[in-house]
């Protein structure tokens, strides 16, 4: 890759990284874990970039790619040892933070890592407001079947919410 | 608390921690001179590994048999591994030709459904050699100790027909050993690839 189309990618990953760290998040539940990841999943749009056809949205290009390396790798279960690329320095830092303990973003996140791995991307594309013909385009289904796929979704959510007010039942 | 709540808790979350991440993307630029480890950039490397690997024993088994035609036994035994040795080229090639479809631009449902066949594959592959190898070790051992050492094993063991024997019956108990003890990883993989179609699946 050139300097000109690395300077394209630099833009293009700042555009998107937000995408690269949210699914991070809903595929990995340690720190370490999220930052192999994330550099793995960097590392694989960076080799497909050249490929990257301009008249598709960046973001569900990104969403496409991001997920099916987080799926192969959850698979797979990569150990750290074995990971991408030891560089003195690392690609992708994560800094946990302390942040005030939220019981609502806590039964998400519990809730999400409930669902199975197809599932889980048809939540977080949910979650994040993408509509049904977008969530269609990434996951590859036709747009009823997410449609039914996401109020099944929403329906357990009700339900654990239910069950978290009412926890002696 | 309703759906769209949660929704707005998600969301409203993305935003407190702008700085948890931070990515180096400098660094980028010694991908393409570094050797990085990803899980399809191993498919690749083992499917052009085995497929060369193939290629040049078998090579090098029909050089044994040009050498050796007019010696039956030995001509035999290099033509039953040089049969297995073009098996193994064409399932090689065959794995590479897999591996070049899969690609992480593709929709989910489609990628991972090709990853899940390929592991398929790679599994029963594995299922299979346990089976392979005690039936070809003999003959290899046959042709190697020819080629390279010049012993004769029909001579030196005159009760190699029991050995050939004998590598079949192992054959056939590693077969029951893999009926009675399933692989788990290749159920995993079955598991995945039905739960892709059920996925995929109108509710």
């Amino acid at each position: 890759m050139n300097s000109r189309s690395k300077d394209s990618f630099d833009n293009f990953l700042k555009n998107n990284q937000g995408i690269v760290f949210k699914v991070c998040q809903t595929y990995c539940q340690s720190s370490q874990e999220r930052e192999d990841l994330a550099q793995e999943i960097i590392i694989q749009l960076w080799k497909a970039f050249p490929k990257f056809n301009p008249k598709f949205k960046a973001s569900t290009w990104t969403y496409r790619i991001a997920l099916n390396v987080a799926i192969s790798n959850h698979r797979k279960a990569i150990k750290r040892k074995e990971f991408p690329v030891n560089w003195e320095e690392s690609l992708v830092s994560y800094k946990e933070e302390k942040v005030e303990e939220n019981p609502r973003l806590q039964l998400l996140y519990e809730m999400i890592y409930e669902l199975n791995e197809l599932n889980r991307a048809i939540m977080l594309l949910y979650l994040e407001d993408y509509n049904y013909d977008e969530i269609a385009e990434i996951c590859g289904l036709s747009k009823t079947n997410v449609a039914s796929k996401i109020n099944r979704i929403k329906n357990q959510l009700r339900k654990k919410v239910a069950q978290t007010a009412t926890p002696n039942k | 608390m309703e759906i769209q709540e949660l929704k707005n808790v998600w969301q409203e979350s993305n935003k407190t921690n702008p700085n948890q991440w931070k990515v180096n993307t400098l660094l980028l630029k010694e991908v393409s001179l570094k050797k990085t480890h990803s899980l399809l950039g191993e498919y690749k490397f083992t499917a052009i590994f085995e497929t060369i690997s193939y290629g040049i024993f078998w090579i090098c088994i029909v050089g044994f048999m040009v050498d050796h035609w007019q010696e039956a036994p030995f001509a035999i035994s290099a033509a039953l591994l040089g049969l297995y040795a073009i098996l193994g080229l064409i399932w090689g090639i065959y794995k590479w030709r897999q591996i070049q479809t899969i690609n992480y631009r593709l929709p989910l449902a489609e990628a991972q459904k090709r990853v899940a066949r390929f592991q398929l594959f790679e599994r029963r592959e594995i299922r299979s050699l346990l089976v392979l190898i005690p039936v070809f070790f003999v003959l290899f051992a046959i042709v190697a100790s020819k080629s390279f050492l010049g012993l004769d094993l029909f001579e030196l063991f005159p009760m190699w027909k029991y050995l050939i024997l004998g590598s079949i019956l192992i054959a056939l108990l590693m077969v029951w050993i893999l009926l009675k003890f399933p692989d788990k990883q290749l159920q995993k993989a079955q598991e995945f690839l039905k739960e892709i179609k059920e996925y995929e699946k109108e509710a």
